[in-house]
């Protein structure tokens, strides 16, 4: 009697985690297939080669293409310094745990802030108080906060990966402890650091956000010109207010194209970043 | 003397370039975030102060007459994060089960690296199949007027933050190892017995910060939000258990946030600071979440040695 | 029970780890398994306990008869599990009492009432020769017991839940010789309703305690039994030129 209750309670278990699991990934699957469906017939050269007309109703994306990549190649900028200082504080410099778990905090603090709130301090801030208005280098400052814990965490948990013995012996050899950090800590982690960067930059390309107020508009702009006074378009965006006149059929189709360009980025991004993830998981178990 | 105190702090006795540039950046972004709160709370300190308990209490928001209650707004988000949790939980709780528990080597980190995709999806994609598809069908089998609703968004939601608690929950129900998992099997335990005696126990920690982590995450999300919540202001259930304006348009913090109203306000000063109110709580409870989450970590790490 | 082993071989991916391994293990019968480190042993107790192929992924080929049927295909998971009981070569406890840990697998088993699981515990510690030292603090944490006290813990849990057969890997490998000899005669002991396989590497106690010995090698790829026998065959008189090597060198 016992045994039977054991047996079926063990069966309602694992059916129980199958079904969640069958759920989640046919919930994935049915998103991805209509994003691919819908999508790939909306997508042709001509809609990635063109300038958009008719209010998004026609012409295509080149800007918001543009834009995003503009945005994403200032968040590589500013982010590759700073999540490098920050990490190495965190990992290499701070001496005693208690520092650490508080800087720790620090950056879960930044990491958790919800995006529309970087969007309103960045209006407040940049848009109002600095009189930018809206412009393409707000929007990367911002995005570039959002994803710093991200990257600074990667490489920092990359960093105290490295066995002591690396650190000691290059020290013993007489290093100065910067010598110590591009000769070996740097090198080292470089594949946490790269697939930090890679997940974050995914994430800062989809974001839409903390640039509504800031950075993009929908319509009117193209290379910007000016280095602080210059909105831009941008892929999400451009989403965004298609998807919200998504009763006109041809705007639909727009966005839908839209989707399509912006999924194949962010999962380039992603799946860019799997080998140096493999890598940085071989590292560990050196 | 500064010099001198360094090695309290640091594990190098002297300063270097490299050390002078990480601690510079590392403190030019912490002056961001105390800049970032402290706007918060000077800029929207003024609305409270001005509005005082009713700000909580009551909803009856219209900007053109300068009444600014937000008790609307603060139930939509409620409700919202609260339907997606009551979704994802369990069936995030079931899926990271079957990664963890039943699947081994490649398969399970093919599962994983596409769950840690779906992740990376951006939030106005979500929305739009939002509106197209979850909208429409919830409109025609809940028989709803309309199918923006408080419901709606709490659905999308879910299947937003359901990678989040997978991922995160995996991780916790992975850190214990697998000779514990082994010696109990081989006791003569099922698997099921293994799960709720030995791993469980260890990672439940790990578990309750995935889902506070997931509803950090629901409380803040705009764009998906902002596409199917049907933004209709002050709507408020009269008693407690009245769910009515769980099924009609509603609004959220954040999607009153994401809207254009940003823009007229900022011209008047009451106006905007009862827009920065909003986001200061937002920010609140999501932080709520976050340290708790954290303080839950610390602790169990302490007491784990 | 006895336990006939046929022709076992045990894959990782296209790799064997050991092959053609035959053996039975008579009612009331100690047999010690032993050979170089690295040769497969643990492996051959894990494949008994089905830990090998549902678990640690590896292929597992051959029949093993308990009781004559099929452990692969005639016993559910639990039940076998039960029968066969194994103790880990490295010791591990579970968070929470000592006395938690001697019921952690019996209580799923049976259900007990408080008295009957005092004296199980209290019985079980005294098997495995840890009463003495821990019969002031059952309550407390099992994390702080010393290695050799958590393998003395990791037998008496086993032993709880009554198995038929023991799969024993190096029980006393962190042990005193004192307690090496106190758990010795426990082994005896048991031996009146049980079946042990006993892996060791201290030859002096399979002299000891063991009826016969099976001695595994590796030395020519995949591990094998080159050489089995009764303890004074093999002890006194190994036939194998790699058992005589082995056995002079310790
Ligand atoms: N899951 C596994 N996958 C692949 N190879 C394995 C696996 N488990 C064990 N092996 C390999 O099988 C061989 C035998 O290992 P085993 O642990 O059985 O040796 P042993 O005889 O118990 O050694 P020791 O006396 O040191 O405990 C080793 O070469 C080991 O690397
Ligand atoms: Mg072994």
């Amino acid at each position: 009697m016992r045994y039977y209750f054991r047996i079926s309670k063990d069966i309602c278990f694992k059916s129980f985690s199958l079904i969640s699991a069958l759920l989640t990934f046919g919930i994935l699957a049915l998103g991805l297939w209509l994003i691919v469906l819908k999508g790939f017939s909306a997508v042709s050269f001509d809609f990635i080669s063109s300038s958009m007309s008719q209010g998004g109703l026609s012409g295509g994306i080149l800007y918001q293409i543009i834009g995003t990549f503009i945005l994403i190649f200032t968040v590589l900028l500013i982010v590759s310094p700073l999540s490098v200082g920050i990490a190495l504080l965190r990992s290499f410099y701070l001496k005693n745990d208690k520092s650490r778990k508080i800087f720790t905090t620090f950056l879960y603090v930044i990491n958790g802030i919800p995006s529309i709130i970087f969007g309103i301090f960045g209006f407040f801030l940049f848009v109002k108080f600095f009189g930018w208005g809206k412009s393409w280098l707000t929007g990367g400052i911002l995005l570039s906060m959002m994803i710093l814990p991200t990257v600074s965490l990667s490489l920092s948990e990359g960093i105290s990966r490295i066995p002591k013995d690396y650190i000691e012996s290059a020290k013993s050899l007489g290093l100065s402890s910067s010598a110590v950090i591009f000769s070996v800590v740097l090198p080292q982690s470089f594949s946490s650091f790269i697939s930090g960067l890679l997940l974050g930059l995914a994430r800062a390309a989809g974001e839409t956000a903390p640039l509504l107020f800031t950075a993009t508009i929908f319509s009117g702009a193209d290379i910007p010109g000016g280095i602080k006074e210059s909105p831009i378009l941008s892929l999400p965006y451009h989403i965004f207010t298609l998807a919200q006149e998504s009763y006109q059929p041809q705007a639909l189709e727009n966005a839908w194209g839209s989707v399509f360009v912006l999924i194949l980025i962010v999962v380039f991004f992603s799946a860019l970043a799997l080998p140096f993830r493999l890598k940085s998981h071989e590292e560990a178990n050196v | 003397m500064a010099i001198y105190r360094l090695d309290r702090f640091f594990k190098d006795k002297e300063l270097s370039g490299t050390m002078v540039f990480s601690i510079l950046f590392s403190a030019f972004v912490f002056l961001f975030l105390a800049a970032l709160i402290f706007f918060l709370f000077i800029e929207g300190f003024p609305a409270l102060k001005r509005e005082g308990l009713q700000f909580f209490t009551e909803a009856n928001w219209f900007f053109r007459i300068s009444e600014y209650k937000a008790a609307s707004m603060i139930y939509g988000t409620f409700m919202v994060s609260l339907i997606a949790i009551f979704i994802a939980a369990p069936i995030g709780f079931g899926a990271s089960v079957f990664i963890s528990e039943y699947l081994s080597g490649s398969p399970r980190f093919f599962a994983k690296s596409i769950i840690e995709l779906l992740a990376g999806i951006p939030s106005v994609v979500y929305g739009l199949l939002g509106i197209l598809f979850l909208q429409p069908f919830l409109y025609k089998n809940f028989d709803l007027n309309s199918g923006d609703t408080l419901l709606t968004a709490g659905v999308l939601l879910s299947i937003m933050i359901l990678p989040t608690i997978i991922t995160l929950s995996d991780d916790a129900f992975r850190s214990v190892s697998s000779e514990e998992r082994e010696t109990s099997l081989s006791l003569g335990l099922t698997k099921e017995e293994t799960f709720f005696s030995t791993v469980f126990p260890k990672a439940l920690p790990g578990f309750i910060v995935a889902i506070l982590l997931a509803t950090g995450r629901a409380l803040g999300e705009t764009i998906a939000v902002f596409l199917v919540v049907g933004r209709a202001d002050n709507r408020l259930p009269n008693s407690l258990f009245d769910l009515d304006p769980v099924f009609k348009a509603g609004q959220t913090l954040t999607s009153k946030l994401g809207g254009s109203e940003i823009f007229i306000a900022y011209g008047n000063p009451e106006h905007w600071s009862s827009i920065v109110a909003l986001g200061l709580f937002l920010f609140v409870f999501v932080m709520g979440c976050v340290l708790i989450g954290d303080l839950i970590l610390i602790y169990r790490d302490k007491s784990r040695i | 029970m006895e336990l006939k082993v046929k022709n076992l071989s045990v894959l990782s991916g296209k790799e064997q780890i050991v092959k053609n391994i035959s053996f039975s293990l008579n009612e009331n019968e100690i047999v010690a398994l032993v050979g170089p480190s690295g040769a497969g042993k643990s492996t051959i107790l894990r494949s008994l306990n089905r830990l090998a192929d549902k678990e640690s992924g590896l292929k597992v080929e051959g029949e093993v008869l308990y009781d004559g049927k099929n452990i692969f295909t005639s016993y559910s998971l639990n039940e076998l599990r039960r029968k066969i009981g194994l103790v880990f070569q490295k010791p591990c406890v579970f968070p929470g009492s000592i006395y938690k840990n001697v019921l952690f697998g019996i209580r799923h088993h049976k259900s007990l009432k408080k008295s009957e699981a005092d004296d199980l515990v209290e019985s079980m510690l005294k098997k495995s020769h840890l009463w003495r030292e821990v019969k002031d603090r059952i309550y407390k944490s099992a994390n702080i017991l010393s290695l050799g006290q958590k393998q003395r813990l990791a037998f008496a849990r086993t032993l709880a839940t009554d198995p038929d057969i023991l799969l024993l890997d190096e029980p006393t490998s962190s042990l005193d010789p004192y307690s090496t000899h106190e758990i010795e005669q426990v082994l005896l002991e048991l031996k009146q309703n049980k079946s042990i396989l006993l892996v060791t590497h201290l030859l002096q106690q399979g002299k000891r305690i063991s009826d016969r010995v099976l001695f595994i090698s590796s030395s020519n790829g995949p591990g094998e039994i080159v050489e089995e026998g009764t303890v004074s065959e093999i002890f006194d008189n190994p036939k194998n030129n790699e058992t005589k090597i082995y056995f002079q060198n310790s």
